[in-house]
Order: C-alpha cells, then sequence, then structure tokens
C-alpha cells in the first residue's frame, strides 16, 4: 500500500529552507577557499625564511673560501706569472731564427774547396755573400747544391748573381744574393 | 535603524556578499602575500645555486692551491725571470753576450745597445749589436749558443767579413734581446688555476738545470733587480 504525503508547511518556509542550504554551502566553499590561499600565504613566507637561512649560510661559506683563497694571492699571481712567462720561452726556446737556419744552411751547402769571403744575412732572411773560388767549373755546383738542398728548414727561392770577378792571382770571387721563403 | 536595515539588506544579499568579500580577501592575499613572495622566492633560487656553483668552483681552486709548493713555484718564477726578465737588464744581457763570445773562443771588440726598429706589436725588445773576432769555424756554434742561452735571445741579422787571420773572421752581429713587463695578476676568485703542461714543466726544469745555482736561488725573484737606468737611451 503506497504511503501518502501532505506537506502542510507554507510554501515560503520551503523557499526559506532553500536558500539557506544554499548559503550554507557556498559559505563552506567560500571559507574551504580562503583556508587554502592562507595555507599557500604561509607556505610562501616558510619557504622565504627557510631559503634566506639557506643563502645566508651559503654566503658565510663563500665568504670562508674567498678568505681562504686570498691567502693563497701570491701563489696563485706566482703561478699566473710562471705559466705566462713558460708559454712566451716555448715559443723562442729551442726555435732557431731565420737567419740563424740560414747561416747554418749556407756553411752545409758550401763545399769545402770554396771559402765565404763575406756574409750578410738581413732581418728578411735575405742573405749576400760574396764566395772565393778557385775555377768556374764549381759555379755550377755551387748554385745547384744551393738551389737542390734536402733541407726541411730552408729552402732558397731565388738565387742572384751579383758579380764574377777574377784576380790577378787567377781566384775567382763570386756574388750572390740567396732568397728563401 | 541604520543597523536593522544593513542587516535586512545583508540577509537580503549575503548569497553574492559572502563569498565577494571572501574573493577580495583571497585576491588581497594572493597580491600581496603569495605572488611577491612567490617571485623573490623564484630568484633567490637561481642567486641560490649560482653561489653555490661558485662555492663549489672556489673550494675546488683552494684545494688546487694547496697543492702547490709556494717554495718550489718562487724557485721556478725565478727562473722564468732569469730566462725572460721583465725589465730590459742590459748589463745582465751584455755580459751574457760576452760570456757566450769568450766560451767559443770569440772576442767581443764592441757591444752596442739599439731600440728595436720597427716597434709596433707586443713584443719588447732591444737589440744588442756584437763586433766579434774569431775562428770561422765556430762562428755556427756561437750563433747556436746565443739562441739556446739562458736568456731568450735570437739572431736578428749577421754581417761577415774576413780577418787578417785567414781562419778567422769578424762578424757583427745584431742580437735581439727579448724581456716582458707583464705580471702575473690573477685574475676573478673565479678565473680556473693555471697549469703548467708537461712539456712546460720539463722546460723549466731543464732551464733550472741550465742557470748557474747562485742565480737559480739567488734573490732575484722582483725580476731581476732594476739596475741603473731603466732606459739609457733616454
Amino acid at each position: 500500500m503506497a504511503l501518502i504525503s501532505i506537506n502542510l508547511l507554507p510554501e515560503e518556509f520551503i523557499v526559506e529552507q532553500v536558500k539557506k542550504l544554499k548559503f550554507a554551502k557556498i559559505q563552506s566553499i567560500s571559507i574551504a577557499i580562503l583556508l587554502c590561499t592562507f595555507f599557500l600565504a604561509s607556505l610562501t613566507v616558510a619557504l622565504r625564511i627557510l631559503q634566506s637561512q639557506r643563502i645566508k649560510g651559503v654566503e658565510s661559506k663563500l665568504t670562508e673560501v674567498e678568505g681562504k683563497l686570498s691567502g693563497y694571492r701570491n701563489v696563485e699571481d706566482n703561478v699566473i706569472l710562471l705559466k705566462n712567462r713558460v708559454v712566451s720561452i716555448n715559443s723562442y726556446l729551442g726555435v732557431s731564427s731565420k737567419d740563424a737556419l740560414i747561416y747554418e744552411f749556407i756553411e752545409e751547402n758550401i763545399p769545402a774547396s770554396t771559402s765565404i769571403n763575406s756574409l750578410s744575412i738581413d732581418k728578411m732572411g735575405d742573405a749576400f755573400l760574396t764566395l772565393v773560388l778557385a775555377d768556374t767549373v764549381s759555379l755550377d755546383s755551387i748554385i745547384n747544391g744551393l738551389l737542390e738542398s734536402k733541407s726541411e728548414k730552408v729552402k732558397i727561392k731565388e738565387i742572384g748573381i751579383e758579380g764574377l770577378s777574377r784576380g790577378k792571382d787567377g781566384i775567382y770571387k763570386l756574388s750572390l744574393k740567396l732568397k728563401s721563403n | 535603524m541604520k543597523k536593522e536595515s544593513l542587516q535586512k539588506f545583508y540577509q537580503t544579499y549575503r548569497l553574492y556578499i559572502f563569498p565577494s568579500v571572501v574573493g577580495f580577501c583571497c585576491l588581497i592575499l594572493i597580491g600581496f602575500i603569495i605572488m611577491p613572495q612567490l617571485l623573490k622566492l623564484l630568484d633567490l633560487q637561481k642567486n641560490e645555486q649560482q653561489s653555490l656553483k661558485r662555492s663549489g668552483i672556489l673550494e675546488a681552486k683552494a684545494a688546487e692551491l694547496v697543492n702547490f709548493d709556494p717554495e718550489d713555484i718562487q724557485k721556478k718564477v725565478q727562473i722564468a725571470l732569469n730566462v725572460l726578465p721583465s725589465d730590459k737588464d742590459y748589463i745582465g744581457a751584455l755580459a751574457l753576450v760576452q760570456s757566450i763570445a769568450e766560451q767559443n773562443s770569440f772576442i767581443a771588440d764592441s757591444l752596442s745597445l739599439s731600440e728595436t726598429s720597427g716597434g709596433g706589436g707586443s713584443k719588447e725588445s732591444y737589440i744588442i749589436r756584437a763586433n766579434i773576432t774569431g775562428p770561422k769555424i765556430l762562428f755556427l756554434s756561437l750563433i747556436k749558443s746565443l739562441e739556446n742561452s739562458i736568456r731568450v735571445m735570437r739572431v736578428q741579422s749577421i754581417e761577415m767579413t774576413p780577418a787578417k787571420e785567414a781562419s778567422a773572421i769578424s762578424a757583427v752581429i745584431a742580437i735581439e734581446v727579448l724581456y716582458s713587463t707583464a705580471q702575473g695578476v690573477s685574475g676573478s676568485a673565479d678565473s680556473p688555476v693555471l697549469k703548467l703542461t708537461a712539456i712546460e714543466e720539463q722546460l723549466i726544469n731543464k732551464l733550472g738545470t741550465l742557470l748557474p745555482a747562485t742565480i737559480s736561488t739567488g734573490n732575484i725573484a722582483t725580476g731581476g733587480g732594476v739596475r741603473g737606468k731603466q732606459n739609457p737611451f733616454q
């Protein structure tokens, strides 16, 4: 048998109850949002406090290390000075200058029978030399020797004969100009 | 009367007034507390990371510097400053050229000084023009000795003429003597520690053995010591 329900309350009362219920819902949601916001605000503040403490710790450690390093400033300056000097020294030491190489080259490639009367090597590495020869036969061999030398360090690119003279004693003087690479 | 009307107004519109007030409070909290703190937090997070990184670098640098023996470094600096001095040290260079000439059986007839022609560039040098006489067969050895001496020198030009004796020569050698006024000034604290390579270490040790003991342990750390006028040409 079905139950019969009869509402005897006035219509205004029901409307009022519905309104109250709706307000209570809105109120609880609003309070929950407000509490969440409060929680987030206090969380960020707490994180900031923790962070500033951590930063203070790191900074004090940094100051300590910097102080320690300043004690080694003299050593560091010396190490830098040493490094700079050694790099410069290393670029020069053991590396012969062009003039020295050319002189060595001439010494090696002029036959023993020929003597160097005078020699000058300028800054650019150009050499001017006067040779004393017993005969003209060795002329070709001197020039070929200079041009076809197997030297890796010096390569003669041009030989100019500046002069050839013969003295009363039959001795020849040959003036050469050598241009190297 | 006013209170009652306000209460009545609130009762009527409380469905809108309450959430609006709560929303306003939330906005205030977000705008004035959460956002600024959060931005500051993120900003300082970067700084903190940088400080931590810097601290690590400095600690590593300090640990590396501890390993250096100050006395050994000082000794090596003295050797390096003898080979490449920080001042011109004309007297030392002239004495060395004369000594090398003598060692190779040459007589230094005259030694003259002049500034490097052409200038320019960062190279700091001057020229010693040595007028020498000696055996022809030892000339190459003299040139090599000059270029491999315990001071950085380069032969810049050679003029050779026969001397009175048949086996002797007279020569004018222009020797470029190098020096460097650059000092070892450490840069920022973060800059890494410079280290000598094995080759450089070998070179400095070799130079140490070549230098006379009195020089290598002498009081020349200040750059060879300035003697006489800084520039006698002035």
